[in-house]
This record gives C-alpha cells, sequence and structure tokens, in this order.
C-alpha cells in the first residue's frame, strides 16, 4: 500500500510491519491500476467532501471557506484566462531555480560540516543565524543587492530551502560508519573521493527525506515571497485575487499550488524510489 | 548507486545552470524610460485600469515604458521607492508623511490625484455595526473591539478620529484588531468584533447591508480626506519630467475615458474581468456612487494638510509640516494643458 | 590535570571560532551601514539596531513580545511534535491510518496554508488558539514524514528477530520500532522547530498585537527600519538559541548511536 514514505536506510523500503506489499514504484502502479488509484486517493475526495459540507452548511462562513464546487469553476475560468499558466510557470521557474541551489549548497554544506570540523565551526552558525527567520521579513535586506525581481525571490526560497537539506546531509553524514571511513582512507583514498564514496551513500538516506521537505517547503516559500511585491506567479495572483476579495478564485491558485507539489513528490519519491533500487 | 549519485548530480547542475542563464538576460534597448507605478487593490488603484486601456496611451513604447507592480501594502513600497526599484507608488495620506519624516525621504513629491473620500455627492468610506446589535451610537463602544485593515492606515486613522471626538481612545477604552477588508462582514456577522470599516466594492456586499447598519462614514469624521495620491521622487522628475508628462498625458486621457458616462458600461465588463467577477457587480465604478477621482488628476492640497495634521495628532507622525513644500503639480498641468 | 585544561582550551578555542563568522557578518554589517551607500532606512547600522533592542528590553516590551511569541511557537512545536510521532507511528504500523492520511499528507505539506488564516480566525477566534493552529498545521507535516520514513527504513532483519524472540507488538514499536528510527524523528523536529518560529512571526504579522511579528508589522508600517532590523535579529538569536538546544538534545538522546560519538 506504501511506498510513499521510502526513504529507506540501507534497505530497500518495506512495510514496518513486514506485511509484503508495495513492491512496485509508485508511478508505475498508478498508471498501471486506475481502480487502485482511484480507492487510494479517495481520502482527498473525503476531504472535499467535508470541505463542501462544511461550506454549504455554513458550518464556516462561505466568505472566508467558498464552497469547493465554486472553487473548481474559478479554477477552470482562471485556466481558459491563461492566468493560472502565465503566472505559474515564472512561479516554477523560481522554485526550480531556489530549489536546485538549496539541494546543491545545502547537501554540500552538509556533508562537509560533518566530516570537517572547521567548516561546521565557520557555517554553523551562520546556517542557525538565518535558517529561522520568516523570509518575508528579509525582503527589506535582500532589496538592497537584488532588487525586487527573480533574485530576490530565488534568495529566499534557497535560504528557506537549505537548512532541511544541510541537516538531512549532515545527520546523515555524521550516521556514516566510522569504520568505513577509515578504511577507505587506509586504502588511499582521498579527500573528495572518500566523500564520494563513502560520506555521501550513507547520508543519501537522511539527505534525501531532507530534500523531500525542501520540496514541500519551496511551494510554500515561493508563494509567501511573492506575495509581498510581484508582478507575476502564484504568490502575485494569491494576493491580487484576495485584495478583491475574490476568494473561489484564490483558493483555487492555493489548491493549484499544492496539487503541483503534490504531485512533485509523488514524482520524487518515484525516482528515489528507484534510484535507491541501485544500491542492492 | 553511482548511476543514481551521478545522476542526480547532473540533474542538478543542468537544473541550475538553466536556471541562472534563463531569463533577464532581455535588456531592452533603454530609449523609453521605465516607469514602474505601483497598487495594492485593484480598480481602486488607477495603476490596474491604465494597462487595460493601453490603446489609449499614444506615447507609451515611444517616450515611455510602463510597468505594474503589485504591492501587498505600502511599507514594501517605501522600501521600493528608497531603493530605485520603483518611481511611481500611490501612497496614502498617513503613509506619504511616515516615508517623509520615519524614512527620511525628504525628496518626495505629491504628483497627482488617486481617490478621495466625503466629497459632496460622491461615496464616502463607511463604518458599520451589527443592525441589530447593542452599538447604537459611537459611545457605545467603549470597551469592544473594533476592526481595521492595519493600524495607521487612511481607513484606522478615521476610525480614531471619529472615536476620539466621542471620548474614546485605542487601548484604554477599546482594542483595535486587524483584519482583511473583504473578511470584515463575516467578522462582523460572527460577533468577532462590534465595528467594521466598509469600503468598496465590500460595502455593497448585499449580505453585509443585511447584517449591518451604518454608524458613521469618513466624511463625519474627518471631512474630505485625500485619500491616495501619486508620489515620486524629486530627482527622477527633474531627470525624466518629458517622459513624465507624455506618461501623465496618457494616464488623463485614459481616467477621463473611465469618468466619462458614455464608456461606463464597457468600463464595468473591464472590472469584470480584471476582478473576475460577475460585470452587473460593478454598476458604481466611476460614478457618484465611488469614491471622488478627479478628472485632472488634481490633488486636494488642503485636504490633504488637514489629514496630515490630523495624522500628527494622533499621534503617528511626530510633527506635521506644509504639504505645498512636498507637491509637484507641474507635470499633471501640463499635461492637462496639452489635452485642452 | 593537565590534559583537563587542554580539553578546556580546545573547547574554549571552538567556541571563540564559532563566533568569528558571526562578528564577521556583523562587522561586514556595521561598515557598510556606515559608508553611506545606504541610508539608515535602508540598512540600519547594527549599533542603532541594538540601542533599539536595549529600549524595548528597558521598557519591558521586549519581553512580553518575546514570552507571547515563544509560548505560541512552542506550544504549536509541542502538539505538533507529539501529534506528528503518534500520526506517523499509527501510519506507519496500520493500513488503513495509511491509506488516509498518506495523500492527505502530501497534498497538505507543499499547501501554503497562511491562506486558510481567515477561516482560522473566524472558527478559532482571533487570540492564540488560531495563532498556534498555524504552527501546528505547518510544523507537523516534517514530523509525520521523518516518523514515517524512519520506521519504514528500521532493517527487517532486526524485525524478523525481535519477532522471532516472541516481541509483542507493543514492545516492537517501543523497543525497536521508535528507539531505531529515532535519529530521523529527530531530524524531523530539528526541521519543524525552525518552521514553527517563522510561521508565528508570519501569523502575527498578519494578525497584529503582541508579539514579536506584531511588533515587526508595527515598525514596518512606521518605515521604522530599525524596529523592523531589531525584530530580524530578536527572531535570529532565538532561533538560533532554539536551533542549538534542539542539536543538544539529539546529541543527548542519541549518545548510544553511530554519529553520538564524536569524529
Amino acid at each position: 500500500m506504501t511506498v510513499a514514505f521510502s526513504t529507506g536506510r540501507g534497505k530497500p523500503p518495506g512495510p514496518a510491519s513486514g506485511r509484503p506489499d508495495g513492491k512496485l514504484p509508485a508511478l508505475r502502479r498508478l498508471i498501471s491500476n486506475r481502480s487502485n488509484f482511484l480507492l487510494r486517493y479517495s481520502p482527498l475526495l473525503i476531504l472535499a467532501l467535508a470541505w463542501e459540507a462544511a461550506s454549504r452548511l455554513q458550518l464556516a462562513s462561505s466568505l472566508a471557506l467558498p464552497p469547493l464546487t465554486d472553487v473548481a469553476r474559478a479554477w477552470i475560468e482562471l485556466i481558459q484566462s491563461g492566468d493560472l499558466v502565465g503566472n505559474g510557470l515564472s512561479s516554477l521557474y523560481r522554485a526550480g531555480a531556489g530549489l536546485a541551489l538549496a539541494i546543491l549548497v545545502g547537501g554540500a554544506l552538509g556533508v562537509f560540516m560533518a566530516v570537517s570540523r572547521p567548516a561546521n565551526a565557520m557555517l554553523g552558525p551562520l546556517v542557525e543565524l538565518f535558517y529561522p527567520m520568516p523570509k518575508s521579513a528579509l525582503i527589506p535586506v535582500t532589496v538592497l543587492w537584488l532588487g525586487f525581481g527573480d533574485g530576490s525571490k530565488i534568495l529566499l526560497i534557497f535560504l528557506g530551502c537549505m537548512l532541511p537539506v544541510t541537516i538531512g546531509a549532515y545527520n546523515g553524514a555524521r550516521g556514516s560508519d566510522q569504520h568505513l571511513l577509515w578504511s577507505a582512507r587506509s586504502m588511499g583514498a582521498r579527500g573528495l573521493r572518500v566523500m564520494w564514496d563513502v560520506v555521501v551513500p550513507s547520508a543519501l538516506p537522511e539527505l534525501l527525506n531532507g530534500v523531500r521537505t525542501a520540496l514541500a517547503l519551496a511551494f510554500i516559500l515561493l508563494v509567501s515571497s511573492e506575495l509581498v511585491v510581484a508582478r507575476q506567479g502564484f504568490g502575485y495572483l494569491i494576493g491580487y485575487l484576495g485584495a478583491n476579495g475574490s476568494y473561489e478564485a484564490m483558493f483555487a491558485v492555493v489548491l493549484t499550488v499544492a496539487f503541483i507539489g503534490f504531485l512533485a513528490d509523488r514524482v520524487y519519491q518515484a525516482v528515489v524510489e528507484r534510484a535507491l533500487r541501485w544500491r542492492e | 548507486m553511482r548511476l543514481a549519485q551521478t545522476g542526480l548530480a547532473a540533474a542538478l547542475v543542468a537544473a541550475l545552470a538553466s536556471a541562472l542563464l534563463g531569463p533577464g538576460a532581455a535588456c531592452a534597448a533603454d530609449n523609453p524610460v521605465k516607469i514602474r507605478l505601483s497598487y495594492v487593490v485593484p480598480i481602486a488603484n488607477w495603476a490596474s485600469m491604465l494597462v487595460e486601456k493601453k490603446d489609449l496611451a499614444r506615447h507609451l513604447g515611444k517616450s515611455y515604458q510602463l510597468e505594474i507592480v503589485r504591492f501587498a501594502g505600502t511599507p514594501p513600497m517605501i522600501t521600493a521607492l528608497a531603493a530605485g526599484e520603483l518611481e511611481i507608488a500611490d501612497l496614502t495620506y498617513p503613509t506619504l508623511p511616515i516615508a517623509i519624516q520615519n524614512a527620511g525621504m525628504d525628496d518626495l513629491r505629491v504628483i497627482a490625484d488617486e481617490f478621495q473620500d466625503g466629497n459632496a455627492g460622491f461615496y464616502s468610506n463607511e463604518f458599520m455595526v451589527l443592525a441589530d446589535g447593542p452599538i447604537k451610537k459611537v459611545e457605545d463602544l467603549k470597551g469592544k473591539a473594533v476592526a481595521a485593515n492595519a493600524a495607521g492606515s487612511a481607513v484606522d486613522i478615521a476610525m480614531r478620529a471619529m472615536l476620539r471626538k466621542h471620548g474614546l481612545e485605542n487601548r484604554r477604552d477599546y482594542t483595535i484588531v486587524e483584519a482583511p477588508f473583504p473578511t470584515m462582514r463575516a467578522m462582523l456577522a460572527e460577533k468577532k468584533v462590534d465595528l467594521v470599516p466598509a469600503v468598496l466594492p465590500f460595502s455593497l456586499d448585499p449580505d453585509l447591508r443585511k447584517v449591518g447598519r451604518t454608524l458613521f462614514d469618513t466624511k463625519d469624521a474627518v471631512g474630505v480626506s485625500q485619500f491616495s495620491m501619486w508620489i515620486a521622487r524629486k530627482g527622477f522628475i527633474e531627470k525624466n519630467r518629458a517622459a513624465l508628462t507624455d506618461m501623465m498625458e496618457d494616464s488623463l486621457r485614459i481616467v477621463r475615458w473611465y469618468l466619462d458616462p458614455a464608456n461606463h458600461k464597457e468600463a464595468m465588463e473591464i472590472c469584470a474581468r480584471i476582478a473576475r467577477q460577475p460585470a452587473e457587480r460593478f454598476a458604481w465604478v466611476f460614478t457618484s456612487k465611488d469614491n471622488y477621482r478627479d478628472p485632472d488628476m488634481m490633488p486636494d492640497l488642503a485636504a490633504l494638510q488637514r489629514n496630515v495634521d490630523l495624522t500628527r495628532d494622533l499621534g503617528f507622525i511626530k510633527a506635521s509640516f506644509d504639504v505645498n513644500k512636498f507637491a509637484d503639480l507641474s507635470v499633471v498641468q501640463d499635461a492637462a494643458r496639452r489635452l485642452k | 590535570m593537565a590534559r583537563v585544561t587542554d580539553a578546556m582550551r580546545r573547547r574554549f578555542a571552538w567556541g571563540a571560532a564559532r563566533l568569528a563568522p558571526v562578528v564577521t557578518l556583523l562587522a561586514a554589517w556595521e561598515i557598510f551601514a556606515r559608508s553611506g551607500a545606504v541610508t539608515p532606512f535602508m540598512l540600519p547600522a547594527p549599533s542603532a539596531v541594538t540601542e533599539r533592542i536595549c529600549e524595548d528590553a528597558l521598557g519591558g516590551d521586549l519581553f512580553v513580545n518575546i514570552g507571547a511569541t515563544l509560548y505560541r511557537a512552542l506550544m504549536g512545536f509541542a502538539i505538533a511534535a507529539v501529534g506528528g510521532v503518534v500520526l506517523g507511528a499509527v501510519m506507519a504500523r496500520n493500513a488503513l491510518a495509511r491509506w488516509f492520511f498518506d495523500p492527505i499528507i502530501s497534498v497538505g505539506f507543499p499547501m501554503p496554508k497562511i491562506a486558510f488564516l481567515p477561516v482560522i480566525i473566524l472558527w478559532l477566534g482571533l487570540y492564540d488558539v488560531s495563532k498556534i493552529t498555524m504552527v501546528v498545521l505547518d510544523a507537523i507535516f516534517p514530523v509525520v514524514t521523518a516518523t514515517v520514513a524512519g520506521i519504514a527504513s528500521v532493517e527487517k532483519e532486526l524485525l524478523w528477530s525481535a519477532r522471532n524472540m516472541g516481541a509483542k507488538d507493543r514492545e516492537l514499536l517501543w523497543q525497536i520500532l521508535l528507539p531505531a528510527a529515532l535519529p530521523q524523528i529527530l531530524t524531523g523536529l530539528q526541521v519543524a522547530l525552525p518552521i514553527a518560529l517563522i510561521v508565528v512571526v508570519v501569523t502575527e504579522m498578519q494578525m497584529g498585537g503582541y508579539g514579536l511579528g506584531g511588533a515587526m508589522m508595527q515598525a514596518s508600517r512606521f518605515a521604522n527600519s530599525r524596529g523592523v532590523f531589531a525584530g530580524i535579529v530578536e527572531i535570529a538569536i532565538i532561533g538560533y538559541a532554539l536551533v542549538a538546544a534542539m542539536a543538544w538534545l539529539r546529541r543527548r538522546l542519541l549518545a548510544w548511536h553511530q554519529e553520538g560519538r564524536e569524529g
């Protein structure tokens, strides 16, 4: 039943209880078995019905939480007018660039901090200082160097996504087997070679879960970075429609972001699972 | 495993390269002056409407380029002005003195009107209570919670001024709670607060009219107010006077087109399109049911002076000043003369 | 005796080394702010910001705001931590729970939940409950995914041998699964804690009132850069302390584990 959270340490993903299910990669099963697909995602349907009911039965003011059917109608209009696609592309570019930077820099940083004490002492405090800051509060600072364009938004997404990757890589790499390290060193492997052959593989499971967290955060951050100032993007649309009181359309955009994040998560899980199978 | 790692690294490098080399390289020839104009609320702020009538902008693309940028509020606009990332900001009467005094930007100049409130024969923002609720007069608000969109906003100042007239002071006698305008009806209906501001278009919501009753309006509180206006920096005006005059001429042409009753139907359709709502909801736009918008885009500096003094009286700025020193209406006047 | 002082000296030296980058950053900031390249509105000098923080501290506002923010953040974090581990463990052990929550977690995690703030306010009111709920809604996800991933990655051989030795389900969970998953769970908590702080500040910025976020928003509306940067610095210091405390807790709890040893 589950492959969703399979970033196994050392072994291919298997259900914890030992029941022999979940052998196929998520993506393939998703395509091959339609009824299974429906069954699998029916909880979302239940949630959608609960939403519709909450708003139709006036449990929540329909002003703040419009019925899901109205949201769907607004979504179709947004697609037809082309607004969603145009704004989406510019948002996804920012999120992708920020996330790529975060994975590359954050992963390298985490591994280096784990193997080198000076690196840890130099970089650790800066990472720890910048991470817990609300990124939208940093906008006045980033604007000084990068203006209000793509640059400042990519920087904010990068800063926000980096720590999960860094922490994952750092904790994973620190957990790597010292004996393995020593034996690799004794066999003459040096520096980067050791890192790539010994430290990175053992850091990989936690690193990959960190990337998964970063992936989800990227979508939240891209919205919050675009909410403050923007000409386009999902966050711009959300702010603009919210200021208008067009909450149906605003929630259509919010759900679109969530759905793209969901798709990205599923694809990522499938890819990771494929990749980890090479280990055997 | 090795394959996976190499693949991961390669994919990342590729993503990074495309990210860095992607857009941003397209730098147009810098002949036309780039003018970035801010807005917060679609329809109410001219910027969102100007770009919908580009066909009337004769100089657009020739002497100037117009870029409209949405801001979530005025604070980032002040930062943007200071960083040279914005040429024209639409500030309200409390944020102008705040930018001049607290941000130290004494080169800011009022260059045009956006909209005013409380002019005879036009709409004035309302403040509403529950129709069948306990609040019958302003004094009844003692000990209650009232809603504002943001502390220190023009709406908030008008509300505080009215309550002060009736002997009530913030924190001592009542609490201010912040909420976005679109949720005000629910805040009132669900009794989270006892007084809400109702601004266009939310004040026209039939459901709000059903539950609510107008206790007072902005005109009762502060008289005429120069609610929102266009602001530019002195250096920019001097350096780009010709382009700015062209831009203002185009803006005036578009503003007058919108204000012309003959175009009302088309204007309603434009509003419907940008707000993604049915056109019949916009019967009020640019009529006497709307806030006053000057057809010459001339701000009311006398009203602005009173508004700034009031902002000081309520303690939001330290000292008042002569607003005439911070206005440069020559551009909008030159532009208006051309259209005669 | 000599060895003890040596160790102490070394520890002190590393402490100083950790301070160096922060001091460098502050110095660079001070120099840049005073260079005249930017106005004090765009970037106030750290000395001016420190002055402002001291004023707030003397006036007592600082502690009221820090208290309010910390209370909301930690309360939300605690609920998210307990709820997240329980939910994660249940999902890892129970197919029905997994079926129900798995897609909801995947959709909910990347959702910009701040858009639901108006609904939450209308349901839960204007004060702490709404803010804490927002924190839980954001901070619970990394805990759940880390717990599920941690439990799922416990090696099968370990489970089988425990089973063969007659371990019951409950014992299995408490004595094998959770301890083995602890490193990953702690990683999830390490990620969730700063998220809790960020969300509470952002929510306070939206809703106003007491708290560091409300104070920052207020300062920003009045173009008071010193106040804004004071907020940024205060949040950075609090966040740093929280992150450091969490890392310390991790070392304590994982003393038995591979990574717990000094490398």
